[in-house]
């Protein structure tokens, strides 16, 4: 007796695979984390709450689900200011065992939004400063092919600060060398982008370059801003040079490397470079002036008869302004009572460390709703930086414009003597326009 | 008849006195109300496809295949982006490996729009990003497409024929002061 074949899962079998077919797995939709910095104060032996949003956005109806996994991990980061993430083993300032999140795997539709409750709790012999990040995973299910297979994910640093007591910044230069510039072979022929590429090496490699490790002993993170000053006879200061680090936060136990480039040549001569750091209080984000604690070395450094003539033979002198600000001028508009951001950038068009300090300048009220967020800090060469204006309009303020400007000075490492030529200062225009309160029209 | 006429006049006053207490309410007043919202900064991967960057098949020494693949950052703040360093971003079969190489490209330049500085030059999986790549956010530039490139090399040697596969992880992490 034949048996009849059963139609139901042939039929089955064929949905799914014609709904495998016109979805296919390789199709990905996306994954939006928020926040990706996160601070919070707790006690030794008490608990604190952090969260996570993510979100699939939709974004049209060819949005798939997505599916998302958290991995909450060590990270460290290298004294050239690398990230870097660990999942195995624990350092000695580790906050991971105390995290407590809902890992996941989630499918989020699209549209969804979840937000991730995490507790911290704090041992009690807790103190000072700890950190882990939580690794939020888009899940990529194509395994099999080969190729070049990417995965994505966002990383969101959470930092514990546990209030034992008062806490001192403490931080020591561990390292620090000289390295003179070098003249090698003038440029042969070649391709314009490799021979670009060339000639940028060896300008970078046409000036002194100042090197600092910097550690930071003690049990809180801090912000360090750095400059180098060379001494002559009788401690006669004759150039300063700003240090540069790509990430100025130091954590407890980590080191950092500050470099500080001058093109500007110095005549032949033996000289003392003295290294002064200045710590910077940085609770929950923010930085407050530490004063009194500085943080110095001194080194010596010797410009022999040779390299001083070279140097000042090939010294290229550059005319161009030391920064350029983009936009050029700011303007908000914003009810009162609203809150908003707006940023410029500071681009560096030097071949030599930079230091900048950005500050408001306004007459009454603009004043105090206009904040900047990290206003000092230093530019390696030829690099930008975005700098953060916080406007908070209170409710009562009237409408009208409210004008000002932010002051931004910049300090390009050279000698003394040409101080006036190293530093310049520009001024952004900054508005802000409450308009007139829009009238509601009652329906009748 | 009369009867009719008093339900009239009762429905006419009750409809005149309606009318009267409407009209007595006061006049319509102006409300304004405050709406604040303070947006966090996000981060958003996105991507139209996730399949891998397939590479045309080695037949020669001498063949470089290349392939890319383009991801969407939407971002409102600034970032860096990091990749994996190690052995599992090197195109390797069960007995043998390639030469691996990356590069990045953004579709803004951090200055005029959300982006950052393209690694244009192939750089080697172990080195690939090891000063990560700086995103910067513009004002009003929400989006940044980042493009992944992947080159596979023999090295002037013949490998193992066969089937390679590599996985490539980019980071997107929070920037310092």
């Amino acid at each position: 007796m034949g048996r009849k074949p059963n139609l139901v899962p042939c039929c089955a079998a064929i949905l799914v695979t014609s709904i495998f077919l016109s979805y296919p797995l390789e199709v990905c939709g996306g994954m939006a984390v928020s926040p990706l910095q996160q601070w919070v104060t707790v006690k030794p032996r008490q608990d604190a709450a952090v969260s996570i949003t993510i979100t699939n956005n939709y974004r049209g109806p060819e949005t798939p689900p997505c599916t998302v996994e958290l991995e909450v991990v060590d990270f460290l980061v290298s004294p050239e200011g690398r990230l870097s993430f660990v999942t195995d083993g624990r350092h000695s300032r580790s906050a991971v065992d105390w995290l407590a999140f809902e890992e996941g795997p989630f499918v989020l539709e699209p549209g969804v939004s979840k937000r991730l409750e995490g507790r911290v709790s704090v041992p009690a012999e807790a103190d000072g400063d700890y950190w882990a990040a939580v690794l939020v995973k888009l899940v990529n299910s194509n395994k099999q092919q080969e190729g070049v297979h990417v995965n994505l994910q966002t990383a969101s640093g959470i930092f514990i600060h546990v209030a034992r007591r008062n806490y001192v910044e403490r931080g020591s230069i561990i390292d620090a060398n000289v390295v003179v510039p070098e003249f090698g072979q003038e440029q042969g022929f070649g391709e314009e982008a490799i021979l670009e590429q060339a000639g940028r090496k060896a300008q970078q490699q046409q000036a002194l370059r100042i090197n600092a490790e910097l550690e930071n002993e003690g049990l809180v993170a801090f912000l360090a801003n750095g400059k180098a000053f060379i001494y002559g006879e009788n401690w006669r200061r004759i150039a300063s040079i700003p240090m540069y680090t790509n990430r100025r936060r130091i954590f407890p136990t980590h080191n950092r490397i500050f470099t500080g480039v001058m093109s500007e040549p110095i005549p032949a001569g033996r000289y003392k470079v003295r290294l002064v750091f200045e710590p910077v209080s940085s609770r929950n984000g923010s930085s407050t002036a530490v004063s009194g604690r500085k943080i110095t070395k001194d080194i010596d450094l010797t410009i022999g008869d040779e390299l001083a003539e070279k140097w000042a033979e090939k010294a290229i002198v550059q005319e161009t302004e030391i920064l350029q600000l983009i936009p050029e001028e700011l303007e908000i508009t914003l009810t009162a009572g609203r809150f908003t951001t707006k940023t410029f950038q500071a681009v560096s068009q030097t071949l030599s460390t930079v230091s900048v300090r950005c500050q408001i300048e306004a007459e009454g009220q603009l004043k105090d709703w206009v904040a900047l967020r990290s206003a000092d800090f230093a530019l390696a060469a030829n690099t930008k930086r975005s700098v953060l204006c916080w406007v908070r309009v209170p409710v009562d303020a009237e409408p009208g414009r409210y004008s000002g400007t932010i002051s931004v000075e910049a300090e390009r490492s050279g000698l003394t003597a040409q101080a006036a030529a190293n530093v310049e200062t520009q001024k952004i225009p900054i508005a802000v326009v409450i308009p007139e309160a829009d009238k509601l029209v009652a329906v009748k | 008849m009369k009867n009719l006429g008093k339900i009239l006049l009762a429905v006419a006053l009750a409809v005149c006195l309606a009318q009267n207490s409407a009209l007595a309410q006061p006049a319509d007043d102006d409300a304004t109300c405050d709406v604040t919202v303070t947006v966090d900064p996000i981060m958003e991967w996105s991507a139209a496809s996730y399949g891998p960057i397939a590479l045309a098949n080695i037949t020669s020494p001498t063949d470089t295949p290349s392939g890319n693949a383009d991801f969407t950052l939407y971002t409102n703040c600034n970032s860096e982006i990091s990749a994996d360093n190690t052995a599992t971003a090197q195109l390797s079969s069960a007995t043998d490996t390639l030469v691996t190489e990356y590069q990045l490209a953004f579709d803004g330049d951090g200055v005029t729009a959300t982006g950052g500085t393209d690694v244009g030059s192939w750089t080697a999986y172990n080195t690939f990003l090891s000063t990560p790549s700086a995103v910067t956010h513009v004002d009003n530039d929400g989006t940044a497409v980042i493009t992944l490139s992947a080159r596979a090399s023999t090295g002037g040697s013949s490998p193992d024929a066969g089937a390679y596969s590599a996985t490539q992880t980019l980071t997107v992490s929070w920037t310092s002061n």
